[in-house]
């Protein structure tokens, strides 16, 4: 799993309203300050849904999108624990790391 | 701004065109979200960024173009379109011949029908360049007494119904001399010889909105002794230099100075007024009329157009009668009817007798081009279907072959349309060129300009691909059904059935038919015109100049010096003078009472010199010639023989009495009546006609000429005129025979055409024949080995063949007969002098069908027939 992979898995599980390629992409670029395009978005979640991390359904549609429905995902209990086991092995890692002054 | 309605359009549908339908939602609607809220801080990069994300998405995940066409069979169809390709190209190699002939055929029939639409469109187009055509009209006249009608309305009629109509809204007089006008070029001090001046008022160029190249469209020729150019007069008197406040000069013996005020882009052909100078009317009134001329209500000889508030023509009509009966009537000797004509119909409908200006067109002649053009079209699709009918019993095989292995009748269909699609397409192109090609002379034969722009307009291309559409219709459709019909059974059992055998009869025959009559048209077209030019015109045109002097008061003084310093010189034998040029078509029309008779005599003058009679060698039939050394003959008069049956009584008669032109008021003694002889041409019968030495004007010389040592005459006549006219007067001159010839142009052209179509239609009926027997001898190859082994002769062989093709010829003179004679009956009827139809033509031109008939298929016929039936027998 890649690292927007992780990025975009942690979002979508953290995130209290809806989250969709566009509520991800804003939340994105609030905590890392970085730009990013929907469609980069699109390709992280539909791998993500191919390989059963996130699961997706479909909202009523919306004026203010043209009247297109939204997909909204949510985040699956193999996700989930792909997302513990990748902080596990991230602590583990850390306690390793000599302290250093910063 | 709201967004919403503003979403960017293009992106957006290029989007929704290539993804997966499943996708859709998701994307686009994402998309137009993000879009939305970038729009608010910056609507172009949003933009900008739209189409880049669009165009990230455009990845294989999100494309789902190929589940859109599916359905469709997209490459299915490809794949049979190539095999139908392939197909079509062995065939075409196989049968080169019948492949040749289909596409010569259709290449000939689509060429024809786009020229001849071309041509109709230019007719039909007539006057239609104006954008208020459509309310434009002119003012007729109609003499009740005399029955004559005038395209012209006395001069004060347009501003009076300007000032008193309310339905008037514009209208403008234009005048135009009979005669060419001398033009000056003061800057180069050349002289030009201008036929095509005419005289307008100021706001002639509003009415009739022709492109002003330099100048102010508005009142252009508003200011006194102005005039206005075409483009090409222009450029011939100034070249580069800008013509605007140039000066010419109009006139020989006094000049007058007009400005150059502007230049106008040339007339179109097609437009009823053709002109290369216009100059003021009122500058005209200034210099060859008299003062209140354009005042008088006595004047009609100015045409007049109008606009007319739309629908209240009729009302216009009647307050112009109102205007005529007051204001005219009691000017003239005659009560005159009124009649608007609207712009457009002048044309091709009624015709004046007296003041048309262009050639005049009638509607039905155009429909007959436009039957012709259709009948081409369908001569060469008759070809193409025969061709392909042929094939196709032919090909049984293969279409049997094709069904046993599942196609429906739908495919072979779709094939037999693919081919005739792609003949089609191929002559289509072809005719392209052709057309191109032809342009130029069809600008000859028909008197009008095209450009090549012209074949890039809808008003060509789109008619021009409608008759493809037809040609695949007419041409595709039969064979079509006929192919596709036939059961795959029967196909496999009896490959070899002679497919249509019946219709490609049909066909053939009807070719012949058209062929036949066009042939015979063409025939009796050229008779009646040889008779027209080899008619005695009563006069001898031979080596006769004449030429304009404009009634000019420096050259009328010294006309007898001219002519005995003439006389003197070897080649020149006789000169004259008179008040018009033989055979024009305008002529004055003014009441003639003579003593003791007791009918008003409208009749046509010309005011003659005394050796008139001598010079164009008249005959006289009772009394005798003008006399110079008579004194009385200064007053003398001379009939002619239509005039004295007018008033029935016999030449001698005549001779003695006292005749007087009314209104001219001239009185003198009859001295001699002459044979009727054309001064009009030969459109017009001869009408009663009156010549007198008591001139008021003299407009024209006349020289006859040694018949020769032609440039030595011509040279020592411009030398003389030189010597004794100075260079103040130019010296301009044309022969006689060649305006005769001049007068029977359109006929000529007429004919002109129809030799081609019937050199087209015979083309087509041969390449027709051709591909008809080639069919029916190869069909029969093993018939005539058949024949042969058991001793048929050779003879017998082409008996056998051509009997058909005997049959088919016989019927289509039979029908081609009756209607060629019917209809070129009433053709001839518009002549006052006609030829009867000779049988000779018929039986000449059905003896030609044979001919070229037989020449076509005897190199086919005497294959077959001299071939060694070994070949044919063993050929399974």
């Amino acid at each position: 799993m890649g690292a927007l992979e992780e990025m975009v898995i942690l979002i979508a599980a953290a995130m209290k309203e809806e989250a969709y390629a566009v509520s991800i992409a804003r939340e994105y670029t609030r905590r890392t300050s970085q730009e990013i395009s929907i469609p980069a978005i699109h390709t992280v979640l539909k791998r993500l849904e191919t390989k059963g991390f996130v699961r997706s359904t479909e909202s009523a549609p919306t004026s203010e999108r043209g009247g297109r429905k939204k997909r909204l995902y949510e985040i699956t209990t193999s996700g989930y624990s792909l997302a513990s086991e990748l902080r596990n092995q991230r602590e583990e890692l850390w306690s390793l790391i000599p302290k250093m002054s910063v | 701004m709201k967004v919403s309605e503003n979403l960017p359009r293009s992106p957006l549908g290029f989007l929704r065109w290539f993804c997966k339908k499943e996708l859709i939602d998701e994307i686009e609607g994402d998309l137009i979200e993000v879009y939305k809220e970038r729009f608010e801080s910056n609507p172009r990069s949003a933009k900008f960024r739209l189409w880049k994300e669009v165009l990230q998405s455009f990845n294989l995940r999100n494309i789902g173009i190929m589940e859109k066409y599916q359905n469709w069979h997209l490459f299915a169809r490809l794949s049979m379109v190539k095999q139908y390709a392939r197909v079509l190209f062995r065939t075409a190699r196989k049968h080169k011949v019948y492949t040749s002939i289909s596409v010569a055929s259709l290449t000939l029939g689509i060429t024809c029908a786009s020229l001849i639409h071309l041509y109709i469109q230019k007719e039909t187009n007539f006057d239609r360049i104006y954008s208020k055509a459509d309310q434009i009209f002119r003012i007729n006249h109609k003499s009740v007494t005399s029955g004559r009608s005038y395209a012209y309305a006395p001069l004060p009629m347009t501003p009076h119904l300007i000032e008193n109509s309310e339905a008037v809204l514009d209208g403008a007089r234009i005048f135009k001399y009979r005669r060419a006008s001398p033009i000056t070029v003061v800057a180069s001090d050349r002289s030009f010889n201008e036929p095509r001046l005419g005289w307008a008022d100021a706001n002639f160029f509003e009415l009739f909105d022709l492109p002003i190249i330099n100048g102010n469209r508005q009142n252009i020729l508003d200011r006194p002794n102005t005039i206005v150019l075409s483009e090409t007069t222009a450029k011939k008197y100034f070249g580069d230099k800008d013509p605007i406040g140039q000066i010419v000069e109009f006139g020989s013996a006094e000049k007058y100075n007009l400005e150059v005020v502007g230049v106008f882009q040339d007339f179109p052909s097609n437009t009823s007024f053709q002109f290369d100078l216009i100059a003021g009317i009122e500058t005209c009134s200034q210099i060859m009329w008299s003062s209140n001329h354009l005042n008088n209500w006595r004047n009609m000889f100015v045409s007049a157009y109008i606009m007319v508030k739309p629908g209240s023509e009729q009302e216009v009509r009647e307050q112009i009668q109102k205007a005529t009966t007051t204001y005219f009537d009691a000017e003239s000797t005659s009560t005159w009817e009124a009649s608007l004509q609207s712009l457009t119909d002048i044309h091709l409908g009624e015709a004046m007798d007296i003041g048309e200006w262009s050639s005049h067109n009638d509607e039905e002649t155009l429909m007959l081009m436009g039957v012709i053009g259709v009948i081409i079209l369908c001569l060469g699709c008759f070809n193409f279907t025969n061709m392909i009918t042929a094939q196709a019993g032919q090909r049984t095989k293969e279409v049997g072959v094709r069904k046993v292995l599942g196609s429906h009748r739908r495919n072979i269909a779709q094939q037999t349309i693919f081919e005739t699609l792609t003949y089609v397409t191929i002559s289509g192109l072809l005719s392209v060129l052709l057309v191109y090609l032809m342009l130029p002379k069809l600008g000859v034969l028909t008197s009008h300009t095209y450009l090549l722009e012209e074949l890039l307009r809808p008003e060509f291309y789109v008619p021009f691909l409608l008759i493809l559409l037809v040609v695949v219709a007419i041409s595709g459709a039969y064979p079509a059904l006929y192919i596709s019909r036939i059961e795959s059974i029967q196909l496999m059992k009896q490959a070899s059935k002679d497919g249509g055998g019946g219709i490609r009869n049909i066909l053939v025959t009807a070719q012949f038919t058209i062929t036949t009559a066009l042939i015979i048209s063409t025939g009796i077209v050229y008779l009646q015109l040889q008779y027209l030019k080899n008619k005695k015109l009563g006069f001898d045109d031979s080596v006769i100049v004449n030429m304009p002097i404009h009634n000019d008061e420096a050259v009328i003084p010294k006309i007898n010096t001219f002519r005995n310093e003439l006389v003197s010189f070897a080649g020149i034998s006789n000169v004259t003078a008179a008040s018009h040029e033989m055979l024009t078509d305008y002529t004055y029309i003014t009441q003639f009472d003579i003593e003791g008779i007791e009918a008003e005599n409208l009749w046509e003058r010309y005011t003659v010199e005394q050796d008139y009679i001598s010079t164009f060698d008249l005959e006289i039939v009772a009394g005798r010639a003008f006399d110079g050394s008579i004194q009385s003959d200064s007053t003398a008069f001379i009939l002619n023989e239509s005039a004295v049956k007018a008033i029935s009584i016999t030449p001698e008669e005549a001779i003695g009495k006292t005749i007087t032109d009314i209104s001219l008021e001239k009185t003198g003694k009859i001295v001699g009546v002459v044979k009727d002889f054309h001064f009009r041409s030969l459109h017009h019968d001869i009408s009663p006609f009156v010549m007198y030495v008591n001139w008021d004007r003299l407009d024209y010389i006349s020289v006859r000429l040694a018949s020769d040592n032609f440039q030595e005459n011509i040279n020592h006549l411009e030398e003389t005129w030189m010597q004794i006219f100075g260079d103040g007067v130019p010296f301009f001159f044309s022969y006689l025979d060649q305006q005769a010839a001049a007068m029977y142009q359109k006929e000529d052209n007429e004919m002109q055409l129809f030799s081609i179509f019937s050199m087209i239609s015979i083309t087509l009926g041969a390449l027709g024949l051709f591909g008809f027997v080639l069919f029916t001898t190869e069909r029969k190859f093993k018939e005539i080995g058949l024949r042969k082994v058991l001793g048929a002769s050779s003879w017998q062989v082409i008996g056998l063949i051509n009997r058909n093709f005997v049959r088919i010829l016989l019927i289509s003179s039979i029908i081609a007969a009756p209607i060629t004679f019917l209809l070129m009956s009433k053709w001839l009827k518009d002549f006052a002098y006609r030829i009867d139809q000779p049988i000779w033509v018929y039986l000449a031109t059905i003896l030609v069908i044979f001919l070229i008939g037989g020449i076509t298929v005897s190199r086919t016929t005497w294959k077959a027939a001299s071939s060694n039936p070994v070949d044919a027998i063993k050929n399974e």
